[in-house]
């Protein structure tokens, strides 16, 4: 399963980087520019992709025909979101190096924000 | 005897012990000592209960016998009991405090536990894809967002995260202080460590003991991690990294959501009280230890004692040589028994 974790991550560097759909046969050709790599490999990695939700597809032919479902931005946002409002129990409880923070807490900071800023306006 | 006693026990540190550890200030001087007392609270008091549970079904002294045999790795024989009506009710009342217990541990990992750790190894799964790395650290993944936002995963192939709104704003020592407390962090396990405070709550709600800790905790690993950082980088590295993370911050009241006890991590490294003295620290480790051991003691020590009085050295001997039948163990019991 790991395996194809690197390669999942550069398919779909490849199909964010250009604008129209793309065949396995697109892509192959693209990575193969830099390394020998089999064409089931990349076909593998495409359906894999598809099955998460990464990639949509369209039957062309005999084969299919990739797209993607989102920007990388627009992912990388629904993933931060998701980071950013869970609370400290729920959702992920993921710890972070510090939370933004209600007003006690600025206000509580505030001589400390003041020292800072102007340690660094002497920086 | 020993039920009263548990009983008093038990009250004193479901109410009693969160008090005076949250008053202590010595913890925040000595953060991993206090993650270890208060864990040891949780589960001395977790111990304690099924102690209770298991007396109403077995004497005090099978109990202590029956973790003896546990302890020597030898086969666990109950003691039979008559049976009469009492000693059935509190068999069943015996039974329920730990069907209780376990129902309530099992059902909040299942709805904390297992759900968190779900989220964060799919999460992890899609950061493998979105993320880059950063040109000239290889321990970090970079997350192309405006937020100023730093956290560590603890999947298998374990990550610190570090999205650009955070990058802009942290220059190359800040960037590795922040770091440093990520890593300590996953060193720390300190996911472990809140994961169980947090299942115990939910398990648990209600009791000050298990909420007391689940939060006490959450800011001891943060100021723990604080410490780590400062000790690689300088204290004052530290404060500078979180003040400028939070001036960064989008104000979000809407959610809620405080940070952990921000103010008093920065007040903390930039007037560092004096380091907890070496006494006070072995005392701390003591009372951590004498926390687990206390349920265990409790029916133990009276089974020693009674092993003692009413076995000789020599049927003691008799005993473990028919359990082990070692040459010289066997030699020792005829010696023994010759005078």
């Amino acid at each position: 399963m790991e395996l194809f974790g690197d390669l999942e991550a550069e398919v779909m560097d490849r199909m964010w980087a250009r604008v129209e759909p793309a065949t396995v046969r697109d892509i192959l050709e693209e990575l193969q520019q830099a390394r020998p790599i089999a064409y089931t490999t990349v076909m593998t990695v495409m359906d894999r992709l598809f099955q998460k939700g990464w990639l949509t597809r369209e039957r062309v032919g005999r084969g299919y025909v990739y797209a993607t479902t989102l920007t990388r931005s627009e992912y990388t946002a629904r993933q931060l979101n998701e980071v950013l409002s869970g609370t400290d129990n729920r959702g992920m409880a993921l710890l972070h190096f510090v939370r933004s923070m209600d007003a006690a807490e600025a206000e509580a900071l505030g001589d400390a924000l003041r020292w800072r800023a102007q340690e660094k306006g002497t920086d | 005897m020993a039920a009263p006693l548990l009983t008093g026990y038990i009250l004193i540190m479901l109410f009693l012990a969160p008090r005076l550890l949250r008053a202590a200030g010595w913890t925040r001087r000595a953060p991993r000592l206090g993650i270890g007392v208060w864990i040891a609270a949780c589960l001395s008091a977790v111990a304690a209960v099924c102690l209770v549970g298991a007396l109403l079904v077995v004497p005090l002294l099978t109990v202590g016998h029956a973790i003896i045999s546990l302890a020597m790795a030898c086969g666990i024989s109950l003691h039979h009991v008559s049976r009469t009506a009492l000693s059935l009710a509190m068999d069943a009342a015996g039974v329920g405090v730990l069907a209780v217990i376990a129902v309530r541990i099992l059902y909040a990992t299942a709805t904390v536990a297992w759900p968190q750790r779900r989220l964060r190894r799919r999460h992890a799964a899609a950061l493998r894809i979105l993320g880059r790395r950063h040109p000239t650290r290889d321990d970090i993944l970079v997350v192309e967002h405006p937020v100023p936002a730093v956290y560590c995963l603890p999947t298998r192939r374990r990550m610190v995260v570090v999205s650009e709104g955070a990058l802009a704003l942290l220059d190359p020592p800040m960037l590795d202080a922040v770091i440093a407390h990520e890593h300590a962090h996953l060193r720390g396990h300190h996911y472990l460590i809140t994961t169980i405070t947090a299942v115990l709550a939910r398990a648990f709600p209600r009791l000050p003991l298990f909420t007391a800790a689940d939060d006490e905790v959450r800011r001891l690993v943060e100021m723990a991690a604080d410490d780590s950082a400062a000790r690689r980088t300088t204290p004052r590295t530290v404060a500078r990294a979180l003040l400028d993370l939070v001036a960064g911050q989008v104000p979000a009241p809407a959610l809620g959501m405080a940070g952990v006890g921000a103010a008093e991590r920065v007040r903390r490294l930039l007037a560092p009280s004096r380091p907890l003295s070496l006494a006070a620290r072995y005392l701390a480790a003591a009372g951590a230890a004498a926390l687990l051991l206390l349920p265990v003691a409790v029916p133990t020590v009276p089974a020693l004692v009674d092993d003692a009085t009413h076995c000789p050295p020599a049927a003691i001997a008799a005993d473990v040589a028919a359990h082990a039948p070692r040459a010289d163990l066997a030699a020792w019991h005829e010696h023994a028994t010759e005078h």
